[in-house]
């Protein structure tokens, strides 16, 4: 079939079976990340040096694993800038050249709170900027205007080479980019979480100072668009929330679900469906997503059974998964393609599945012989005809 | 904190003036320039 053709297929057989429409086959979706380039026996930091080397260090598992779709999360760390800036990364590319390593900060104190509830956009601007990047500040502004034209170039450099390889992966392999790279939106909690306070620190807020984090939470929506209108509803919405899995259901309910609710909501009556990666475990709180509407939400499931998973929700929103990770490199190639086998049996009969990893592929020991197998079992496997 | 000379505003101000550098949407500059910074960094 010409790739165009296969494409259009895939894309309309995706909406199908997310929609519990009549699929011909089970969807399968590439948990795609920089661990790919593994594949290819390069590292990211030598594949992010030219375009010429970095598409093809992206693609080329591609020539031997079966996929309908991917997920784009191709260069989003920006090497050259960290380092130019004084060393203030946050994240980071491992010693095996791959592996993403985060090291958590908190950048805002408690003491900050009332200015960020008074205006996040200006307390970012005026206060945590200048006290994480001084010299930004202080060494002149042609001088400040060099660093950002540094980073600026290099953004678009990034930006380049995803797209070069978004447009490799359609024309050359016919493959789905799952996930609108312009629309991936979080809960206010999460951005707290991610962005500013961190995870010792937003853990102990929700006990020590919930009613100041419930005002940020506020002072942040304020600002955030809520995809009330959307100029496209395809690809999907894409969130990856860090912060459920730590919240009890009544800490859920008041700080998270209230926007979350509104978001899926809003992307369901445009006609989109948000795509959620369960970081963790979220069995306590699937029972929140019977109060949005059917189908509206396709869940990835992460540390949760997934059997047990769709048993509490798959009735009423998609599931993903059927591979894990960790199964894959610990276990044989009977072990996964059995439990591949019983994952498809239980969750996918009627629609409303895609076959996919728990988690994405970022190092390179996620890039076995047994991902490739399984994948191409499920492809085998996961006709409905 | 070491003394601050001018501010994030100036210094968008300053590369809206410049010719010299096109940028396309000062807006989403700012925005990527600091979600960058506080995410990515």
């Amino acid at each position: 079939m010409p790739t165009q053709n296969l494409y259009e297929s895939r894309k309309e057989n995706l909406l199908k079976a997310v929609n519990r429409q009549d699929p011909s086959a089970i969807p399968i979706l590439a948990n795609t990340a920089q661990g790919v380039v593994a594949y290819a026996n390069t590292t990211y930091t030598d594949a992010i040096t030219s375009l010429d080397k970095f598409v093809p260090a992206m693609t080329a598992i591609f020539d031997e694993l079966y996929t309908d779709s991917y997920i784009n999360m191709n260069a989003y760390v920006y090497p050259k800038t960290a380092k130019k800036m004084h060393g203030m990364a946050q994240i980071n590319i491992g010693p095996d050249g791959i592996t993403v390593e985060h090291v958590a900060r908190s950048l805002m104190t408690a003491e900050d709170y009332p200015a960020f509830i008074a205006n996040p956009d200006d307390f970012r601007k005026n206060i945590l900027l200048p006290r994480m990047f001084p010299f930004l500040f202080n060494e002149g502004l042609e001088k400040a205007k060099e660093y950002l034209e540094y980073y600026y170039e290099e953004v678009l450099y990034m930006e380049d080479l995803n797209a070069h390889v978004d447009e490799v992966l359609k024309d050359k392999y016919g493959l789905i980019s799952i996930i609108s790279s312009v629309c991936p939106l979080g809960s206010p909690l999460d951005t707290i979480f991610d962005n500013y306070r961190g995870f010792l620190e937003t853990t102990l807020d929700l006990r020590r100072r919930k009613s100041q984090l419930k005002d940020a939470c506020e002072a942040l929506w304020a600002g955030m668009d809520p995809l009330e209108s959307m100029e496209e509803i395809f690809p999907f919405v894409g969130q990856a929330p860090h912060m459920p899995t730590y919240l009890n259901p009544r800490q859920f309910e008041e700080l998270y679900w209230p926007y979350e609710k509104t978001i899926i909501e809003n992307v369901h009556r445009n006609g989109g469906k948000c795509i959620i990666m369960t970081e963790g475990k979220w069995m306590h709180l699937f029972d929140f997503f019977r109060d949005v509407p059917k189908d509206s939400c396709i869940f990835i499931i992460d540390d949760d059974d997934i059997f047990e998973a769709y048993d509490k929700i798959g009735d009423w929103q998609c599931i993903a998964g059927g591979a894990k990770l960790v199964k894959l490199m610990m276990q044989s190639k009977n072990e996964n393609l059995d439990y591949a086998k019983r994952v498809i049996d239980h969750c996918a009969p009627g629609g409303g599945f895609i076959f996919t990893t728990d988690k994405a592929w970022n190092s390179p020991g996620d890039i076995t012989k047994n991902l490739i197998d399984v994948y191409n079992f499920a492809h085998e496997y996961g006709s409905y005809r | 904190m070491d003394e601050l000379k001018y501010t994030m505003d100036d210094i968008i101000t300053e590369i809206k003036n410049d010719k010299n550098w096109d940028v396309p949407d000062e807006e989403r500059f700012l925005v990527d320039f600091i979600d960058t910074f506080l995410l990515v960094l």
